[in-house]
C-alpha cells in the first residue's frame, strides 16, 4: 500500500498520463488541419468537444440510454453469472451438462443475434440490455467459477470437521473468497456491457450512443460520431471507477494486500 | 435509407420456419370490441427502413397531429437501421407496418413470405449514383474500367444490375467495392461511382464540398418504383378495418406534408433535433417529386397496376425475380382507392 498510493507516486502516475494526453490532444488539435485531413475524416478535438456541447446533438440523452442498458444488463448478466457459477459448484452434473454449451455460446458471434433480439425482444431497453447480458456474464461466470474453488482443500477439511452444511462453507468461506475475483469478473464484464449496450444500439434504435454514431457517421458529421464515442469511452471508465470504488468497500481486507 | 435485402435473404428460412411455427399475429395488439368499422386492433406499430426523416414524413405528421388518435389507433413509430429490417421485423409479427421498397415485395412473395402492398409512395425509384463532376463519367458506359461502391442485397444492388443490362454494360467490366454508410470513401476517391438515395446523400456530398452529378437509371428505361407501405396478408385478412384507419390516416399526413413541407420539417426537428434543417428542406424537394411522379401525379399513394407489372417483368428479365408473380397478388389498394372516391377522385385511369 505505501509504495502504489501514496500522493506523491499518483501524481507522477496521473501526471505522467495527463502530459501524454494533452501532447496528442494538441498534436491532433494542430497537426490535422496542417496536414489537410478533411474534418469529416478526422475532426480536431475542438470540433469534438463542440459537437458535444451543442444542445442538439442531446449527449447526455443518448449516454443515458446507453447507460440504462448497460446497466440493466450488466446486473441481469451478473445474476445470471453468479447463480449458474453456485449451482454449478452445488450440482456437478450440471456444470457437466451445461458447462460445454456456455463455451460454445460464448463462442458464438454475439453481434450476428442483434437483428434476432429485435425480432424477439421488440424495440426499446429489452434487446440492447439483453445484448449487453450476453456480453458481460461470460467472463464472470468464469471468474465467479474458480473464484468459489479458491479456498484450500485444508479450509474445506477444516469447516467440514467442524460440521458446517455446504451452505455455510458456500457463505463464509466460498464466497467470501471469491470476491475479489468477482469484482475483477465484473470490472471486466462492466466494460463489456457499454460494447454490448452500444452493438446493439448500431444495428437499429431510435436513441443511445450507438444510434449517435450510426446516425453521425451517415451523415459525415464525425465530430458528433467521435463525441460519442468519447462518451462511450467515459461510461465505461465510470462504471469501472464505480466498481472499483465498491470493491474497496466491500472486500476491505483485501485493500491491504 | 435503405432496404437491405440481403438480411431478408439470409433469414427467408428462418421465417418461413418462425412464420409456420408460432402464432404470426403481430404482437403489440390489443383487441377491442369491434365497434362499427372500428379498428380490430387499435396498438400497432409502424418499421422505418431508416431514421425518421422526410421520407416518412406521412407517418410522422399523422403521428404528431393526432391522425392516428383521431382513427381510433395508437401507433408506435420506429426507426430502421442496418439491422433493424422492416421486411423480416413484420413478417414475424413483432411489428404491424412496415416500409420497405416494391422490388422487396415482389421477391418476398417468391420466397413465400406472404406480405402485401397497401400503399405505392415513391412512384420512382429514389436510387442515383453519384459520380464526381470532373471524373468524366457522364453515362452507365463510362462505368467500364472504374470503382463502384456495391451494397449487395440492397435494392440499390438490383437497380445497378438492371442500369448496366439496360445499357449493354458487362458488369465485369466495372470493379465493385464493398459499400459504406459513410460516403468518406466517395469523397476520398477510393470509389469513382456511389449509389445514393437521390433525396438524401447527395446534399451531405455536396456540403462536404464535393462537385457531384447524378445518374438515373430511369433515364436509360429503367422504371423502378421506390418505398412502399405494407403488412402480412394475414393481418390485413383478419384486421381491414385497422388497416383502412392506418392507412388513411397516413395519406392524411401526406396531404399536409406536400402542401406544408415546411410545418412537416419542424415536427421531424421537434421529433429528432439533431437533424439538420436545410439537409430535410432538399429532402423534401425530392421527395416530393418521387411521390409526385406518374400516378401520384393524381394520387399520392396510389399502385399504378402498369408500373407494378413492368417492374415484376423487369426483375423477372434480371433474373431477380425466378417466377412471374402477379402484382395484383401484392397489392391492397382498397383503402388508398376509396380514400380518393371518397374525394371524386378516380386514380387509374
Amino acid at each position: 500500500m505505501e509504495t502504489t498510493t501514496t500522493p506523491y507516486n499518483l501524481i507522477r502516475r496521473l501526471g505522467t498520463a495527463l502530459l501524454l494526453g494533452i501532447a496528442i490532444v494538441a498534436a491532433l488539435e494542430w497537426g490535422l488541419p496542417a496536414a489537410g485531413v478533411p474534418v469529416y475524416l478526422l475532426p480536431p478535438p475542438s470540433r469534438v468537444v463542440a459537437a458535444a456541447l451543442q444542445p442538439e446533438v442531446r449527449l447526455t440523452y443518448h449516454t443515458l440510454a446507453t447507460a440504462n442498458a448497460a446497466l440493466v444488463g450488466l446486473v441481469i448478466g451478473s445474476l445470471v453469472a453468479i447463480t449458474l457459477a453456485i449451482a454449478f459448484l452445488f450440482l456437478r452434473p450440471l456444470e457437466d451438462a451445461l458447462y460445454p454449451w456456455v463455451l460454445i455460446g460464448q463462442s458464438l458471434p454475439s453481434v450476428a443475434l442483434a437483428p434476432l433480439l429485435t425480432i424477439w425482444l421488440g424495440d426499446g431497453l429489452a434487446p440492447r440490455a439483453a445484448m449487453a447480458a450476453l456480453f458481460a456474464s461470460f467472463p464472470l461466470l468464469i471468474a465467479t467459477i474458480s473464484g468459489l474453488r479458491r479456498p484450500a482443500p485444508e479450509q474445506l477439511a477444516v469447516m467440514q470437521a467442524y460440521g458446517a452444511s455446504q451452505w455455510q462453507i458456500l457463505r463464509l468461506l466460498r464466497l467470501p473468497a471469491a470476491l475479489p475475483f468477482i469484482f475483477s469478473g465484473l470490472r471486466v464484464a462492466s466494460a463489456l456491457a457499454v460494447i454490448g449496450a452500444l452493438v446493439s444500439e448500431l444495428s437499429g434504435a431510435g436513441r443511445g450512443l450507438g444510434y449517435l454514431i450510426t446516425t453521425s457517421t451517415y451523415r459525415l458529421a464525425t465530430d458528433r460520431a467521435f463525441a460519442a464515442v468519447a462518451a462511450a469511452a467515459g461510461l465505461a471508465l465510470a462504471l469501472h471507477g464505480g466498481l472499483l470504488w465498491l470493491e474497496r468497500t466491500v472486500v476491505y481486507w483485501e485493500r491491504d494486500r | 435509407m435503405m432496404c437491405r435485402r440481403c438480411l431478408v435473404l439470409l433469414f427467408t428460412i428462418l421465417f418461413t420456419f418462425t412464420t409456420a411455427c408460432t402464432n404470426s399475429n403481430p404482437t403489440p395488439t390489443t383487441p377491442t370490441p369491434t365497434t362499427v368499422n372500428g379498428p380490430e386492433v387499435t396498438n400497432v406499430t409502424m418499421r422505418l427502413q431508416w431514421l425518421p426523416q422526410f421520407q416518412f414524413a406521412g407517418y410522422l405528421v399523422a403521428d404528431a397531429r393526432g391522425y392516428y388518435r383521431d382513427a381510433g389507433l395508437s401507433v408506435t413509430i420506429l426507426p430502421g437501421g442496418p439491422d433493424a429490417v422492416p421486411l423480416p421485423l413484420v413478417a414475424t409479427g413483432a411489428d404491424t407496418f412496415g416500409s420497405t421498397g416494391a422490388d422487396t415485395i415482389l421477391i418476398s412473395r417468391e420466397q413465400g413470405i406472404e406480405v402485401v402492398a397497401l400503399a405505392t409512395w415513391f412512384q420512382a425509384s429514389p436510387v442515383a449514383f453519384m459520380v464526381h463532376r470532373d471524373s468524366g463519367i457522364r453515362s452507365p458506359r463510362d462505368f467500364v474500367g472504374r470503382r463502384v461502391g456495391m451494397f449487395y442485397g440492397d435494392n440499390v444492388e438490383t437497380e445497378y444490375r438492371a442500369l448496366l443490362a439496360a445499357t449493354g454494360v458487362d458488369p465485369a467490366s466495372v470493379n465493385e467495392i464493398p459499400g459504406d454508410y459513410s460516403l468518406a470513401p466517395f469523397l476520398e476517391r477510393r470509389a469513382d461511382i456511389w449509389p445514393v438515395y437521390a433525396t438524401d446523400q447527395p446534399y451531405t456530398a455536396r456540403a462536404a464540398g464535393a462537385d457531384i452529378e447524378l445518374i438515373v437509371a430511369r433515364d436509360y428505361g429503367v422504371e423502378l418504383m421506390g418505398d412502399v407501405l405494407f403488412t402480412t396478408a394475414e393481418f390485413a385478412r383478419n384486421n381491414p378495418n385497422t388497416v383502412r384507419a392506418f392507412v388513411q390516416a397516413t395519406l392524411r399526413g401526406w396531404e399536409d406534408a406536400l402542401t406544408d413541407p415546411a410545418a412537416a420539417i419542424d415536427i421531424i426537428l421537434a421529433r429528432s433535433p439533431d437533424f439538420d434543417r436545410g439537409h430535410l428542406e432538399f429532402e423534401a424537394t425530392e421527395t416530393i417529386k418521387l411521390l409526385r411522379y406518374g400516378i401520384g401525379a393524381r394520387c399520392v399513394g396510389a399502385s399504378d397496376r402498369q408500373v407494378w407489372t413492368k417492374e415484376a417483368e423487369l426483375l423477372r428479365s434480371l433474373g431477380v425475380l425466378k417466377t412471374n408473380i402477379d402484382p395484383n397478388t401484392v397489392l391492397l389498394t382498397s383503402a388508398v382507392d376509396e380514400y380518393y372516391r371518397a374525394r371524386g377522385i378516380e386514380c387509374e385511369q
